[in-house]
């Protein structure tokens, strides 16, 4: 017997989600898989309590998709990889927030093998992805469930890499709602080096009423155990022209933010991450402010 | 945990083995089929030396279960050469000495195919964000950039 990395464990190939959720409810310790990047680098380091049988989704027809439009609202399926939404038309044009935040992540691997969704429900404050969904208003639609079936994208996290989310749930999609016209969105982000993943995201997305902001968005990662909405500085923004003052009005206010509270680890001190907050803030509403004169 | 009975085409070679669940892509590809250009190195998904093309896609053989890539085609560097002629990749990362120790090469040229199979004549920004993902610790990458335009070219 050769030498392997993996503890041992079933490998269940459900042929639908109806199936792949008896399969998951069924045995006491199951682990459902989409790419597998996370959960089998999770394994490999060592977890508490791998799963001793995992659920595969690749072979279920039909989940990997994006669908809809800025208009309409856009459908992401829970196979579609990292790689299929970077090169969609859909998302580039029609939800540039999230292309952005998807191109911030540089292995061609990577995002050849990982799922938009599992990205996302790993639940890491650093993830690109579900800063620039939080700041979209994006859902989670779950699988199996009735009244409750779809969780916005802002309540998945309770603690870092900790999810809301039962052994037995799965997320059946991404579902990304309309944007009005007038919208401009911006995304920013730190890294160490350009592949390394984010020491702190910031995703904003403005509602444009003439030459003010009717309604704003601004989404932070990296800066708290989970991403947030740092709601002060959208009411900042509220109502008033998009002018140097009422952006670093905004940006001193997510800077003051009771949440913004960012940890210290081999990234960055917390200290710099949080003066950071305020500077890439101000970037990113410089930045969708920039699109809002030009549109 | 139940073998499963596999087919695997490796380098165009159908390969048919009983695989356990948890043997990963690469413990396949290099201990037991003996494709020892499939390099372990990080063991994390964070360097890309363990790349191998899954039709025709980069990935990570160290994060992949073998049993994933059942029925389809996989290719390791040992599948570029047409017996004693080289890949126009491999001939250019001799050509441009784009290769120290040698131990990130297989990925660097695995990921340059898929990069030119997709995309064949990428600017040099495009070339340095398609192997952004396939770290080498050796060369400071001007001479591999290099080499992939220049293989690029060399197709025209």
């Amino acid at each position: 017997m050769l030498y392997r990395a993996l503890p041992e464990f079933d490998f269940v190939e459900p042929a639908s989600l109806e199936e792949a959720g008896e399969a998951l409810a069924s045995s006491p310790n199951a682990a459902v898989m989409a790419g597998g990047i996370s959960l089998l680098d999770a394994m490999k380091r060592g977890m508490a309590q791998p799963p001793t049988t995992i659920v595969s989704l690749k072979r279920i027809p039909g989940l990997r998709y994006i669908e809809g439009s800025r208009a309409g609202g856009m459908r992401i399926g829970p196979l579609t990889t990292i790689r299929d939404a970077e090169l969609s038309e859909t998302v580039k044009n029609e939800y540039p927030l999230l292309h952005d935040a998807l191109s911030n992540i540089h292995s061609v691997q990577v995002k050849t093998m990982g799922t938009v969704l599992g990205n996302v429900c790993v639940g890491t404050p650093a993830s690109d992805i579900l800063t620039a969904l939080v700041a979209l208003d994006a859902d989670l639609r779950l699988a199996g469930r009735d009244g409750d079936a779809l969780l916005p994208a802002a309540s998945l996290c309770q603690a870092a890499k900790r999810t809301c989310l039962a052994p037995t749930d799965i997320v059946e999609a991404i579902e990304i709602p309309a944007l009005p016209e007038r919208c401009c969105s911006a995304y920013c982000n730190l890294t160490r080096t350009l592949p390394d993943i984010s020491k702190l995201t910031v995703a904003v997305n403005l509602f444009m009423d003439g030459a003010g902001c009717r309604d704003a968005r601004i989404a932070i990662g990296a800066a708290a155990p989970v991403i947030y909405r740092a709601r002060a500085a959208e009411d900042a923004l509220k109502g008033v022209a998009l002018s140097a003052e009422s952006i670093a009005a905004s940006a001193e206010a997510a800077y003051n933010d009771p949440m913004t509270k960012p940890i210290t680890d081999m990234r960055s001190t917390g200290e710099y991450r949080k003066e950071m907050v305020r500077v890439l803030v101000r970037r990113a509403l410089e930045a969708a402010a920039a699109k809002a004169a030009k549109a | 945990m139940k073998s499963m009975p596999a087919t695997f085409y490796v380098n165009g070679v159908r390969r048919d083995l009983l695989v356990d669940p948890n043997a990963l892509l690469f413990e396949i590809l290099s201990d037991d089929l003996g494709h020892s250009g499939v390099h372990r190195n990080c063991d994390r998904g964070d360097c890309g030396i363990c790349t191998v093309l899954v039709d025709g896609e980069p990935v990570l053989s160290c994060l992949m279960l073998a049993v994933e890539a059942r029925e389809r085609q996989i290719t390791t560097i040992e599948g570029l050469a047409k017996g004693a002629e080289l890949h126009p990749l491999q001939k250019e990362f001799v050509e441009k000495g784009a290769v120290q120790c040698g131990y990130c090469t297989p990925a660097m040229i695995l990921t340059a195919k898929a990069l030119l199979d997709h995309n064949p004549r990428p600017t040099k920004e495009e070339v340095k964000n398609g192997l952004s993902g396939t770290l080498c610790r050796c060369t400071g990458y001007v001479k591999i950039v290099e080499a992939v335009l220049a293989a690029a070219e060399g197709g025209k």
